[in-house]
């Protein structure tokens, strides 16, 4: 009764033909959930050049651990396209009469931008939006839902919702724009090589957003920017993100610790007893409406995605340059690691109109419309070649004093990516969250 | 055939009451064909079937899926849960990881767990304290005013529970009018942060959400003791207090079992509440957990495991009310 | 102190102190919903200071207005659908159970009766959540959504029809439709012309408890809802508390209260209007299991 392979998302039947048709003699189901548990622990993160040896019916290259490859730096992915799973053809004429659905995070995608799409290709466009990437995981494995497009797919989730049949391969005669607009070093990513599933949507670091004229610590100067969690942070004015990644790699970098897609357990727990000093220290609270709550002061030190500090002009009367609001990435000090990232927007497979969801992608890797979502709404830069963090300052949501909000292509290489993570060493990272959110 | 009630009643006469026989009825009857007097058993216990069996799909079924995903195993793939139906197959790992961390005094949902029976106590106790003098004021004292005081209690039934709850995130506010009261009036300085937190805030909005329920049965108990009773006793020279605590409290007794339970239960299952009012780790429930276990994956069998083991504790008390109220109906009849 | 002692030693008195009490709970009860309502009209973004009187969030605001930003209207509609279905697919079940179980003695029918009462008294979360692995898991068919929402919504409000109908059914007793038996009519018919418009009012107030309950539920439509086009009022409201709270969420809030409150008073009045006509010591409150 429960495996109805329409809806279900992967049944074991669906797994095995698809590692057949592949070519492949696949170990059983109980050897590769033996081999995924806990004997895989061979490959370090971020560290392995080779991926496991056997050919992996989903893609090639990334390293080991998990059923389908995990990205790394050097250790790019190639996902494979599947016999039923094709891109579209080209030259489809695209939907007419229809609901254009988008599925994307709060604030995170311009509401005038997709007014306009509709006005031009005569259909309706339609938001749904998710709080936190579990939240946008969980509807769309649910296989409940139909959306045309999933906006806002962090990189260490990707590989999971391709393996597990849940986004289509992009038919690249569509999007002109993307060769022709955006930065080179994100055309063919390590994640997705060719550009396969996903392209690249927003990019910002991970750095400190907080009132200058309640807190007075000078964060820029400090040699490590991050120790202002630790020694300065106002009581029950701080916040942090809540989800398991940003906030343990906050407790890994403040301690110079630069491999944040670790398995080891040791220092996924000497990172969680890091977070849990400033919970107990300071009754941190758990989320990223920063850019909601800093400008009205129900936060005045708060862990922030560059991108939020920019979505809060949104919140401001117009013309206010919030000069009480200072942004800072630890990473711009010298020798302290800081994170940057960027994600993706994919098609996903059950979509109901892919062609119009392909000339939406072009739309949104159009500069100007990339610089309007940008500087009108999102807050979030995209990476465009016609976008310098030159040209930015100055505008709506970069006044001069927030410049340090802009990534450059500079900040971009020398940051450190949350990747994907094996089940078993997720599931340590998230228990350890767990225990950080019971205060234990 | 023939249906004068002076007949001796048939066991297939489903219709005839136990009352008095013997009446007699003289009158001809209107039409000359009537339907025969026998139905068979199932005709009235049909009328049930529907529910029934919406009921059993959708509730008990349902219950069963729980048991199935709590012992269940996990897709390799997503992670996300894979149902076991057998029983005989059935995994406790989930909930033996869950009911050690509610047992063990540093397991994750231990301080979760005391703390929302702590919660939920004090603000039930506090609805009874508030609940039953007004309960009180618009069974006896309202007089003509009662129809205008009943609307303006019923109106939060049907007023948007989110809206008045944001409402109060508006008013508790560094910037809101309570604050800007207090700074006003000379008693405070700065403002106060409730919404920074604080039990007592969490607390607070449990009983402005769920005092109405414990009003209701209150109301309708203490509407029911006759006024007679009272005018006897003060007759016979009881005083105020004696009057109360000899007539009204034992007679309420049943209404304030029920308040308890109807007022309290439904806070077990609350985790809005605290997102709202006093969003941080010192005070999340085992709603919250329970809700965000359902969002990651790996860990939604804990979260059914975690339904269950609230099922569990609070079965106690729902039987009891259950019995308790099927009594009081069998004593109302008798 | 005197007169307060005084007016409380009279067994009927006690007024003073129990008239604090009732207008206080009213009060504090009604400050939140006026402070919405006024806030609704805000001009500027904030809930909690208030600067001036604007029509912005019910009318002008491009994006973000009740009457510009879809998503609100979506929420409407929606909200407003799954209270009606609700409420023509739980009353009929409950009010038919009620008959059945009134007419049935036995071990089944406590049986099937406990199950009813459970589901009243079982925390919503509980519910919610069963439902959710449900629709996940088996009855992935049918799957979340509104179909799902509304299936939830039933469950949940059943027991409200059984109750209130039960008891009118108790307390109307047996001898009218005796008495229509005796006159001729088929059980039937004394079923269809006789207690059914008795009990005209019972199913009229069940109704609307149970639309009242739909049309505010939260925790069941949240854990089944998929897409946008299936957030409720209480969702939106609750998505935009969480985040960024805007007044729009106030105005859709008066205008549901504002809609709510009509329907309330026409369905009392009308209820009100119908038992009079019958002339039968129906009391003016619901009877509770208590």
């Amino acid at each position: 009764m429960p495996n109805q392979p329409m809806r279900r998302p992967l049944s074991r039947r669906d797994f095995l033909r698809r590692t057949a048709m592949a070519g492949i003699a696949m170990p059983s189901l109980g050897a590769i959930l033996a081999a995924c548990g806990s004997g895989a622990q061979d490959t370090e993160g971020g560290g392995a050049t080779a991926s496991t040896g056997e050919q992996n019916p989903f893609g090639t290259g990334g390293i080991g651990g998990a059923p389908y490859p995990l990205a790394r730096l050097d250790a790019p992915v190639t996902w494979n396209i599947l016999d039923d799973n094709p891109p579209i053809a080209s030259d489809l004429a695209p939907e007419t009469n229809t609901t254009l659905k988008i599925f994307n995070w709060n604030y995170y995608l311009s509401k005038s931008l997709m007014r306009q799409f509709g006005e031009q290709y005569g259909v309706t466009v339609e938001l749904t939006t998710f709080d936190d990437m579990v939240d946008g995981i969980a509807k769309v494995t649910s296989g409940q839902v139909d959306f045309d497009l999933f906006f806002g797919v962090q990189i260490y989730t990707i590989g999971r919702l391709i393996a597990g049949g849940f986004l289509q391969p992009i038919n690249q005669d569509y999007i002109p724009n993307l060769a022709a607009n955006v930065w080179d070093q994100l055309q063919s990513p390590f994640y997705d090589q060719e550009s396969r599933y996903s392209m690249p949507y927003g990019i910002w670091d991970t750095g400190i957003m907080w009132r200058n004229d309640q807190v007075t610590a000078d964060i820029v100067g400090l040699a490590n920017p991050y120790d202002v969690f630790w020694t300065d942070a106002p009581v029950d004015k701080t916040h942090l993100i809540n989800n398991s990644r940003d906030l343990l790699s906050l407790g890994m970098f403040r301690q110079g610790q630069t491999e944040v897609n670790t398995d080891d357990p040791a220092v996924i727990d000497a990172a969680k007893q890091q977070i849990a000093e400033v919970v107990a220290a300071t009754n941190a609270s758990f989320d990223h409406i920063d850019y909601a709550d800093v400008p009205r002061g129900r936060a005045y030190l708060h862990q922030s995605w560059s991108g939020n500090v920019g979505s809060a002009f949104y919140f401001l009367p117009e013309g206010d340059t919030a000069p009480n609001i200072s942004y800072y990435w630890p990473g711009s000090t010298e020798g302290i690691p800081g994170n940057v990232d960027n994600d993706t927007v994919t098609i996903l497979k059950s979509a109901k109109n892919p062609v119009l969801a392909h000339k939406f992608i072009d739309f949104i890797l159009d500069t100007q419309n990339a610089t309007t979502n940008y500087t009108t709404y999102t807050g979030y830069q995209q990476p465009m070649k016609g976008i310098t963090p030159e040209s930015l300052v100055g505008s709506a949501v970069v006044p001069e004093h927030l410049s340090t909000t802009v990534v450059s292509e500079e900040d971009f290489a020398k940051g450190y990516r949350l990747l994907e993570l094996a089940p078993d060493v997720e599931a340590l990272w998230e228990s350890a969250y767990q225990e950080i959110l019971a205060g234990v | 055939m023939s249906r004068r009630s002076g007949r001796a009643r048939t066991k297939r006469s489903w219709l005839v009451s136990d009352a008095a026989p013997g009446v007699g009825r003289s009158r001809p009857r209107r039409s000359a064909q009537t339907r025969g007097a026998w139905f068979p058993r199932w005709f009235w216990p049909s009328f049930a079937t529907p529910a029934t069996l919406f009921l059993l799909v959708f509730f008990v079924f349902a219950f069963y899926v729980t048991l199935a995903v709590t012992f269940g195993g996990i897709d390799p793939i997503l992670q996300t849960p894979d149902p076991q139906w057998n029983p005989a197959r059935w995994d406790t790992g989930a909930l033996a990881y869950t009911i050690s961390n509610i047992t063990h005094t540093d397991g994750i949902y231990h301080a979760a767990f005391l703390r929302t029976i702590a919660y939920v106590v004090t603000a039930t106790f506090l609805c009874l304290v508030i609940g039953y003098p007004f309960a009180y004021f618009l069974a006896r004292h309202a007089g003509r005013w009662r129809g205008l005081f009943l609307a303006l209690f019923l109106a939060p039934f049907w007023i948007s529970y989110m809206l008045r709850m944001t409402a109060w995130i508006g008013l508790l506010d560094d910037d809101g009018l309570v604050n800007r009261a207090l700074q006003g009036l000379g008693l405070t300085n700065a403002p106060i942060g409730f919404l920074d937190g604080r039990p007592s805030t969490l607390i607070f909005g449990l009983v402005y959400g769920y005092v109405p329920f414990m009003v209701l049965p209150l109301f309708a108990v203490l509407d029911r003791i006759p006024a007679s009773s009272l005018e006897a006793s003060r007759d016979l020279g009881a005083s105020p207090r004696a009057t109360f605590r000899r007539i009204t409290l034992p007679a309420s007794r049943q209404g304030i079992v029920a308040g308890l339970i109807i007022c309290g239960l439904p806070m077990f299952g609350d985790y809005f509440t605290q997102q709202l009012l006093a969003d941080t780790n010192g005070t999340r429930m085992v709603g919250n957990f329970i809700v965000e276990s359902l969002q990651i994956p790996i860990f939604v069998a804990r979260g059914a495991a975690l339904i269950l083991v609230l099922l569990a504790l609070l079965v106690v008390p729902i039987v009891y009310y259950l019995y308790s109220t099927s009594r009081a109906s069998r004593e109302r009849l008798a | 102190m005197s007169q307060l002692r005084s007016a409380l030693s009279n067994p009927w008195g006690r007024t003073r102190f129990l008239w604090v009490i009732g207008i206080g709970y009213v009060v504090w009860t009604m400050i939140p919903i006026v402070y919405a309502i006024v806030f609704s009209f805000n001009e500027t973004r904030s809930i909690s200071s208030f600067t001036g009187f604007s029509l912005r969030w019910w009318l002008s605001d491009p994006d973000d207005s009740l009457l510009q930003d879809p998503a609100i209207r979506h929420a409407i509609v929606q909200t407003l659908k799954l209270a009606s279905l609700t409420t023509l697919l739980a009353v009929p079940l409950g009010v038919a159970f009620a008959l059945g179980l009134d007419r049935w003695r036995g071990r089944s029918a406590a049986g099937t009766n406990f199950v009813m009462m459970f589901s009243f008294i079982t925390p919503e979360l509980i519910l919610a959540v069963s439902l959710f692995l449900l629709f996940i898991n088996a009855f992935d068919v049918i799957g979340l959504g509104t179909t799902a929402q509304l299936l939830g919504l039933t469950v949940l409000a059943l027991a409200y029809p059984v109750v209130i109908v039960r008891a009118r059914l108790i307390s109307l007793g047996r001898d009218l439709e005796e008495a229509a038996v005796d006159l001729g009519c088929s059980p039937v018919q004394s079923l269809v012309r006789v207690t059914l418009p008795l009990l005209l009012p019972a199913i009229l107030a069940s109704g609307a408890i149970v639309f009242a309950i739909a049309l505010d539920d939260f925790v069941t439509v949240q854990q089944l809802s998929s897409d946008a086009p299936t957030a409720t009022v209480s969702m939106y409201i609750y998505g935009t508390a969480r985040g960024a709270p805007t007044p729009a969420a106030n105005a859709v809030g008066t205008l549901m209260l504002t809609a709510s409150t009509l329907i309330i008073v026409l369905a009392y009045l009308f209820y009100r209007r119908s038992v009079r006509r019958q002339g039968t010591k129906a009391a003016p409150t619901v009877q509770l299991p208590a």
